[in-house]
């Protein structure tokens, strides 16, 4: 399983450099343009960041929700609940 | 207005949220990457080896994109080189500090409806519009 993991995660890795690189924004140029908003302002990392949230929302609710991961036992602890801050 | 692929960019953005969500499905893991390759320079016994896949398969996506298309690498750099070392300290040390960067806190902790990621993710925007403001347009 642990071996699984490795090429599930590589496998992701490279979906989401595709992503990247499709989106246009591994280059730095585009995204200081986004961020430009008082010269020529770029709004393609928006039409970005919102495909991947209309993905990943959803699939967040409904993965959380079926408890385990399919390659592991437990859904890791996310960054913020090692803290004391909780949603 | 400057730079606008609104269709490119979605696709883009659809694929990034679909490796999201394939990496907490498979794995329970979220792909945050500052995260991911923070714990590769602080390694833990056997914890690192999903990190390393990870951190391979990023650029070859992006080199399996270039592949496919052709031409010269669509990169294009601003900054100085020792510009590049210092944001990338500051981005570093950041998003240590913040518990999350672009991935972590504004695809995954977003999804995850995280009001800390909601203002984490407001904050960098709103702080990076204002460094390029003040670096583009003041100084």
């Amino acid at each position: 399983m642990a071996v699984l993991r490795i090429f599930a995660a590589l496998g992701c890795g490279f979906v989401f450099g595709l992503g990247l690189a499709i989106s246009g924004m591994m280059s730095p140029a585009r995204v200081v343009g986004f961020l430009d908003v008082a010269g020529s302002w770029g709004p393609t990392l928006g039409f970005a960041m919102g495909g991947a949230l209309l993905v990943a929302v959803p699939a967040y609710r409904v993965i959380l929700g079926r408890g385990r991961p399919v390659l592991a036992g437990v859904v890791s602890p996310f960054p913020q609940e090692r803290g004391s801050i909780r949603p | 207005m400057g730079d606008f692929t609104p269709v490119s960019g979605f696709v883009g953005g659809l694929l990034i949220g679909l490796a999201g969500a394939l990496m907490l499905l498979l794995t329970g893991r979220i792909a945050g990457i500052s995260g991911i390759l923070g714990g590769l320079v602080d390694p833990k016994a056997g914890d690192t080896g999903w990190r390393a896949a990870f951190a391979i398969g990023l650029p070859l996506g992006a080199l399996a994109y270039v592949l496919v298309v052709g031409g010269p690498a669509p990169v294009d750099v601003l900054a100085s080189p020792l510009a590049i070392l210092a944001g990338g300290l500051l981005v570093g040390f950041g998003t240590r500090m913040g518990s999350g960067c672009t991935s972590g806190h504004g695809l995954c902790g977003l999804a995850f409806l995280s009001w800390r990621s909601v203002v984490a993710t407001a904050v960098f925007f709103g702080v990076g519009m204002l460094t390029v403001f003040l670096t583009g347009h003041v100084f």
